[in-house]
């Protein structure tokens, strides 16, 4: 039964002179997983929010929208608000109250049902999810992952039809967006809700959805069900870049698959004598480490845990270290160790053999987590002149990264891929021999991925030591040199990037899963095609 | 402690807001006495060694303040000895005991309601009749730490990376304007947040975990008939009490100072009941 559809939908801003959505066209089955893919700015969340009366953005709207059969302006806001759920990015931003078992209850309560009614229906919600164990919570001491499975929960609380989800994973590490996507299947498979899920890193909806819509600059590429959408990728790149990588690998030998199982099995059966070359042993540089920490401590409180404990890192100028691990494992405090942000109970954090002493010492930049907290004047042009009184040096780094044209906007009306790179420049500006860059990856689309990944590059070969912590395995598999698992306070096999990732069996890339046995150095989904097609010319 | 949660919430608030009123209304030094000893019982009870820092310091307020005000205030007749030309008196240095443990009383008892009322009891009781107050304090609750982590990140981001040389004061001022503007922003998404799941629809209920029984009753009952025996003495003056010239010779009454002994040390007998039924519980093995 068709539960949702769109008819040549278009709709352009109140304040805007072109359509931001045109012609879009699709319709959604009952109990359907739609994947709508495509890069920041495409249109993705507008689509989505047209959908929801509530939230729906003000503007001309033409075309079509049904609903459970009805025009969507026949739905009453009662009727919208029980059968259509909506989660979005930014955890943070969407809850409400001080506590988890208020935030619950905040759907309920806004309707206006009994008491006794509610603290039943969020009993049972919480234990269908198993977050009972952080019911009585404030949602400031939860992690990321929880804050947004809370989120999934407080909206599905009135038991929707259809749950629309944008970018819900965006913010989080593999783990907790790996815990959401079981609970959406979970619901999708035990409940039959119906669901949109836009991304622009779509691998892990990948393996569950039912059809694809791609957009691009608000039309629609392409839409289809996943099988023709593979099919049709096989020639066309652009729908190609939106494949996971074992779909990817699969492609290339002529197979359509969605999970590493399958393509780690195809790869094997095709290739069943592939020679294991052995991963040159780079000769390790004797060279002076430019950053190095030895034996570091640190704790936050007198009595409390070690954050980081006996922690040794050593940084060499020219190269990109990667410390990879989950969030909340205080990668984050290691990097403001390092910058002199914060200091060390125990330890020596030397710059070129200099002991850092406070963060005044100038020749270590750090770019926080979220780079718009570098940013505190109107525009970036303000705020790159409050920090740097040298016009010629300003005028350069911009035209070197290519931010020239940004440079009148206000911060927030940047996208993340533009903010980075602003950010980039700003710490540029101190002059530093040593990048610290946290989660430089999070919450980009692949495009702007690779341009901050090449950026990073470009500057490492200027000679800079940059050392960055992330939980995006795929982006420290391509562009770092070295990698480290940071665990438990410390790192551990700092190693080169091949080795680390061929060793490590579960923390690791799609791709060296699926090709270990076959090409044990293969790390990134592109290496994988290339040796995929070198193989079958052989 | 445990016990006392098992009342509902308007019972505890009800419970501190009598006996903090008689606290702060009366100079009378027996009433005064009541309440610091059955705020003392009450704090040791709740939270054993970690009183010891509150009641040294409320040590150190009375002490304080009673030496102190005979330094200043030359009244009463009953001279102990002269600093200079300036007579220093016992009425004086009662007095200002007297004020000190009142506010000595008054900071431990805030102590105690602090260790019986959690906020989510405040927003209980606000809940029932008023739902939309109590989302609003609940909304703040939530921000507060929103906003503290947010200035944080602020501070540390602009700390490693800004020119040297920038005033505190102007620094500071610019992170803090700073820090709105970005919440301002998140406010948007609050708003979608909080209209796609119906705000503003209905009118809102508020869900709250026990509903009002009659033991509750019972208790607001006897604090409250307790409470206006004492009302009732200080009203007729029969406990006004006055330190000069002279102290005052009465201000004494057995039954209002039996009232609101027995009002300010009613939990102890609950504490000590709930320490009994534990200790014949089976559970405790």
């Amino acid at each position: 039964m068709e539960i949702l559809s769109c008819k040549n939908l278009s709709f352009r801003y109140n304040s805007s002179t072109h359509d931001t959505l045109s012609d879009i066209t699709f319709s959604l089955e009952s109990s359907g997983i739609m994947l709508v893919v495509g890069k920041t700015g495409s249109g993705k969340s507008t689509l989505l929010r047209l959908l929801k009366k509530e939230i729906a953005p003000a503007g001309k709207l033409s075309g079509s929208i049904r609903i459970f059969g009805k025009d969507h302006s026949e739905l009453s806001l009662t009727e919208s608000t029980c059968s259509i759920a909506c989660v979005s990015q930014n955890p943070d931003t969407q809850t409400v109250t001080h506590k988890v078992s208020a935030e619950l209850a905040f759907a309920l309560e806004n309707l206006g049902i009994k008491p006794s009614q509610i603290l039943s229906r969020v009993g049972e919600m919480s234990a269908y999810f198993g977050i009972e164990d952080i019911y009585d919570k404030p949602i400031d001491q939860l992690s990321g992952g929880e804050k947004q499975l809370c989120c999934l929960c407080a909206a599905t609380v009135l038991s929707p039809r259809i749950l629309i989800l944008d970018e819900p994973v965006a913010q989080l590490d593999p783990i907790g967006s790996g815990k959401f996507f079981a609970a959406l299947r979970r619901l999708n498979s035990e409940l039959g809700t119906t669901m949109l899920i836009a991304e622009h890193d779509p691998d892990e909806v990948f393996e569950f959805c039912d059809s694809v819509l791609v957009l691009d600059n608000g039309r629609s590429v392409y839409y289809s069900d996943r099988e023709s959408f593979v099919a049709a990728a096989r020639n066309d790149p652009l729908l190609r870049g939106w494949l996971p990588a074992q779909t990817r690998a699969a492609l290339k030998l002529g197979k359509t698959v969605f999970t590493v199982k399958q393509a780690k099995n195809l790869l094997e059966e095709r290739f069943p004598q592939a020679d294991i070359p052995q991963a040159p042993a780079k000769p390790r540089s004797k060279a002076k480490a430019s950053l190095k920490a030895e034996n570091v401590y640190f704790r936050y409180e007198r009595s409390g845990k070690d954050v980081v404990s006996c922690l040794d890192l050593d940084v060499y100028s020219g190269e990109v270290f990667a410390a990879v691990g989950s969030n909340g494992s205080g990668k984050t405090t290691m990097l403001k160790l390092l910058s002199g942000i914060l200091r060390p109970w125990q330890g020596r954090i030397s710059i070129n053999g200099k002991a850092v002493k406070s963060h005044a010492s100038g020749s270590a930049a750090y770019m926080p987590q979220d780079p718009y907290h570098l940013f505190i004047c109107d525009t970036v042009r303000h705020e790159l002149e409050r920090t740097s009184s040298d016009k010629q040096l300003i005028h350069q780094l911009c035209t070197d990264l290519g931010v020239d044209h940004l440079l009148e906007m206000h911060p927030y009306d940047l996208s993340g891929g533009e903010v980075q790179k602003c950010a980039l420049v700003k710490l540029l500006l101190t002059q530093p021999d040593i990048l610290l860059l946290d989660e430089p990856s999070k919450g980009l689309d692949p495009q702007a991925k690779a341009i901050v990944g090449k950026t990073l590059r470009e500057l490492a070969s200027q000679g800079k030591a940059i050392c960055i912590a992330t939980h995006d395995l795929e982006f420290a598999a391509r562009f770092a040199d070295r990698c480290g698992l940071y665990f438990n306070g410390c790192i551990h096999s700092a190693a080169p990037c091949k080795e680390f990732f061929s060793q490590n069996r579960f923390y690791t890339t799609a791709s060296s899963r699926i090709a270990r046995n076959v090409f044990a150095d293969v790390v990134t989904a592109d290496e994988l095609e290339k040796r995929i097609a070198g193989g079958d010319s052989l | 402690m445990c016990y006392l949660k098992t009342f509902d919430p308007t019972v505890p608030m009800m419970y501190f807001l009598c006996v903090m009123s008689i606290c702060v209304f009366t100079s009378n030094p027996y009433l005064q006495a009541c309440s610091l000893v059955g705020g003392v019982v009450m704090l040791i009870l709740l939270k054993g060694r970690k009183s010891i820092k509150l009641l040294l310091m409320c040590l150190a307020v009375i002490t304080v303040m009673g030496l102190t005000n005979p330094l200043f205030v030359h009244r009463g007749l009953t001279e102990l000895f002269y600093i200079g030309e300036a007579p220093y008196t016992l009425e004086a240095l009662l007095y200002g005991i007297s004020l000190g443990s009142s506010i000595a009383s008054l900071l431990i008892w805030f102590s105690v309601f602090n260790a019986v009322v959690s906020q989510d009891d405040i927003l209980a009781v606000f809940g029932k009749r008023l739902p939309k107050t109590a989302l609003v304090i609940s909304m703040i609750l939530g921000f507060i730490p929103k906003l503290r982590k947010q200035y944080t990140e602020l501070k540390h981001a602009q700390y490693a990376n800004s020119a040297a040389g920038t005033k505190r004061l102007h620094r500071t001022a610019a992170l803090f304007t700073a820090c709105l503007s970005a919440q301002a922003e998140s406010v948007i998404d609050i708003s979608m947040s909080m209209k796609a799941r119906g705000y503003g629809l209905k009118t809102r209920t508020y869900a709250r975990r026990r509903s009002f029984r009659r033991t509750d009753g019972a208790a607001i009952g006897i604090v409250l008939a307790l409470c206006m025996i004492c009302y009732v003495y200080i009203g007729s003056g029969k406990l006004d009490y006055w330190y000069y010239p002279r102290l005052s010779p009465g201000g004494f009454e057995p039954a209002a100072s039996g009232c609101y002994l027995l009002l300010c040390i009613m939990p102890v007998f609950f504490i000590i009941k709930e320490k009994f039924l534990w200790r014949s519980c089976p559970a405790k093995t």
